[in-house]
């Protein structure tokens, strides 16, 4: 997806006055760095905010951070390529999964202070397992960096018309200075602008998409006629053996929303650092809940329109010098936004990009200074030093994603296998998690064994299908199929660990298993029924159980 | 632990605290966004209203972006920000296991004590080694 916007002359011709708001939004971007500043006086200012953000702000940023590059193009790019079948990452995948990572997770991620995902895995687990999620976080995260980075610059040259090299240190160095400034805090208020800003900037896109396509049932009428009906209804041909690309229920419900989806949003430490930085306990189950909230209507604003441009760019995605699927939003911004308000989305669309990117710089820089360096490399210095390290981590970990978007300027393909690799590693990660949390028995080496074996599942089966032992209906159902077989063989590894090995004594797992969490006042506290993260996540889960049906009322 | 006090911008009573806060940034931006894309709304040509299906689009979004902007500043002048860290737990309430062992605690505060922490305690658990 990575050079779509490349590759055809799509450009947004912007005024004058849309360049201004452009001017306008970054200057506020590096004054939130220098404003906030003066707040960081210790590491955990810096990484985590000095755990100080009220919910809503952790809630947004929490979504936020994960509205990037390949998310805003990608999932209307592939709302245009499968249809409606999308939403399923959404409303069965991510949100459940954020659920449950409020209500059910959270409690130990927060009530023990741990600084950082790894860092629970060390204390509930062994350093094995907490050096092979640290390296591979540090490792992914810059990858990730570097390919939202390119991302990023592609969409600067092809819609602006700036040089890719130019395009990539400009973007880098903005990022760089608000976060060296202001840290996670700097990251998460950017996020929250950058929310609103997309907001404002999609919505009419998607309205109008919707009415110049003559409304949503006839639009729907004319995909359905055109690609059959499981283009628009995302269950139909999900029954063994059906026509769905996505797959079979089974695959979608155990493998993309019990595996994929609860592997991602409950370990991934660009999330889960959102969390961590709340101010006490309640806020921090709540931030994933309160974030599900619009979550439930990006698919919205990205499948959506995906699918209007189907109809209204005759020829997306038919290839030669047609335009490409993911450049759906751009082409259409191009074609339906007057001055201003292009302005507008573009500054959200920049913004989401660098938003990407700098979740994931923020939260490399967090493990690499606590979980690598301090725990292993340079122990029991002041906490000045940290922050220090901290400070260079970023500067060095923005170097490194300058050099991954180079080399993925040039070899695109290394990236993606990168990528795919890395994947590998998120559902038998889940795995150790949701063993060490609920079952005290599973022992200290128990992590360790379970994320190596259930990789190596992932790598097998993905390895298998590429070979043509193993057939899938698409990459997308093997994906859920593989997750499925890793999480299955890291779950067994984990109990014949377990077994073999002397359990750890309750001492060691205070904190850290079910039943012996550490609730703070916030948490003991009553709270109205509407703040309430049970009755808030069950209402978001309802909501998307409407939305399903809506979308067979259409 | 970071007392109330010591982190600048957070005191309600610190009138630094209502420019930092989130709702400032996001409000003012709205504001001034609101503003330009309005203006950009009331000159809009019949071309421009023709491009976006056929309403004033600039107008509509850029009054949406200046009542969004009011309403961010409103919030912010209803309810400024709170003392933070008032659920706070500290690193004593934690089990043994689970401490920083000072490591989190910042000795260049002022008026506030630096905790005990000979440089050697390695935040291991007990009995790792």
């Amino acid at each position: 997806m990575v050079h779509a916007a490349a590759t055809s002359n799509l450009n947004l011709h912007l005024s004058p006055i849309d360049v201004v708001l452009i001017v306008i939004y970054f200057s506020f971007v590096l004054g939130i760095g220098f404003a906030l500043k003066r707040g960081v006086k210790s590491s955990l200012d810096f990484f985590l905010a000095g755990r100080s953000l009220p919910a809503w702000v952790t809630g947004i940023g929490f979504i936020s951070a994960n509205i990037g590059a390949v998310e805003l193009l990608g999932q209307s790019a592939s709302g245009a390529q499968y249809g409606a079948a999308m939403v399923h990452y959404f409303w069965i995948g991510a949100i459940p999964a954020m659920v449950f990572l409020g209500i059910v997770m959270m409690p130990f991620y927060y009530g023990s202070k741990v600084r950082s995902v790894p860092e629970y895995l060390r204390l509930r687990f062994d350093p094995k397992a907490h050096l092979i999620n640290a390296i591979t976080f540090v490792l992914g995260s810059i990858l990730i960096a570097g390919v939202n980075l390119y991302a990023l610059s592609i969409v600067l040259e092809a819609l602006l018309g700036i040089p890719l090299l130019l395009a990539i240190v400009l973007s880098a160095t903005f990022v760089l200075s608000y976060i060296l400034l202001g840290g996670l805090t700097s990251a998460i208020y950017n996020e929250v602008m950058q929310f609103f800003v997309i907001m404002i900037g999609m919505v009419p896109l998607t309205i109008i998409a919707l009415k110049e396509s003559g409304g949503i049932g006839k639009l729907f009428r004319t995909l359905s006629a055109e690609h059959g009906t499981a283009f628009i209804h995302p269950w139909t041909g999900t029954g063994i053996g059906g026509s769905n690309p996505v797959g079979d229920w089974i695959g979608i419900i155990l493998g993309l929303s019990f595996c994929l989806s609860f592997g991602y949003w409950t370990t991934n430490f660009a999330e889960v650092q959102r969390a961590m930085a709340a101010k006490d306990g309640h806020s921090a189950r709540l931030t994933p809940i309160i974030g599900a909230y619009p979550k439930s209507f990006v698919p919205l604003i990205t499948v959506l329109p995906g699918m209007a441009a189907l109809v209204l760019l005759p020829g997306i995605g038919s290839g030669g010098g047609n335009l490409e699927y993911n450049q759906a939003i751009p082409a259409l911004m191009a074609k339906y936004l007057p001055q201003g308000v292009l302005g507008v989305a573009v500054t959200g669309l920049l913004a989401a990009f660098m938003a990407g990117m700098a979740a994931n710089v923020s939260s490399f820089n967090a493990v690499f200074t606590y979980d690598i360096w301090q725990d292993y490399l340079r122990p029991g210095r002041p906490d000045r030093y940290y922050l220090n390290i901290g400070r260079w981590a970023t500067v060095g970990g923005v170097v490194l994603a300058v050099l991954t978007a180079l080399i993925a300027s040039s070899f695109s393909n290394i990236s993606n296998y990168l990528q795919t690799l890395f994947s590998f590693f998120n559902v038998p990660l889940f795995c150790a998690f949701i063993i060490g949390m609920f079952w005290k028995r599973a022992s200290r080496s128990a992590g360790f064994w379970g994320i190596l074996t259930g990789t190596l599942t992932a790598v097998l089966v993905y390895a298998l299908y590429k070979q043509g032992v193993l057939s899938f209906r698409s990459d997308l159902h093997e994906t859920m199929w593989g997750s499925i077989a890793a999480f299955a063989v890291g779950a067994v590894s984990m109990v014949i660990a377990s077994l073999v090995e002397e359990p750890k004594t309750n001492e060691e797992l205070h904190g850290l298993v079910y039943g012996m969490e550490i609730k703070d006042r916030s948490e003991v506290a009553k709270h109205a029924w509407f703040r309430s993260p049970v009755v808030l996540g069950l209402g978001v889960l309802v909501l998307n159980a409407a939305l399903y049906v809506s979308l067979y009322a259409v | 632990m970071t007392t109330p006090e010591e982190r600048p911008g957070e005191r309600a009573t610190d009138p630094l605290a209502l420019l930092f806060d989130i709702r400032a940034f996001t409000g003012s931006l709205f504001l001034i966004f609101g503003i330009i894309v309005t203006i950009v709304g009331l000159n809009a040509s019949d071309a421009d209203i023709k491009k976006a299906a056929g309403v004033n689009l600039s107008l509509i979004i850029g009054l949406v972006m200046l009542v969004t902007g009011v309403v961010f500043v409103v919030w912010l002048l209803v309810s400024p920000p709170e003392i933070l860290h008032s659920h706070e737990m500290t690193e004593e309430e934690l089990p043994e296991q689970l401490r920083h062992h000072g490591l989190e605690a910042i000795p260049e505060h002022h008026g506030e004590a630096p905790p005990p922490s000979p440089p050697t305690t390695r935040r291991r658990r007990k009995g790792e080694h």
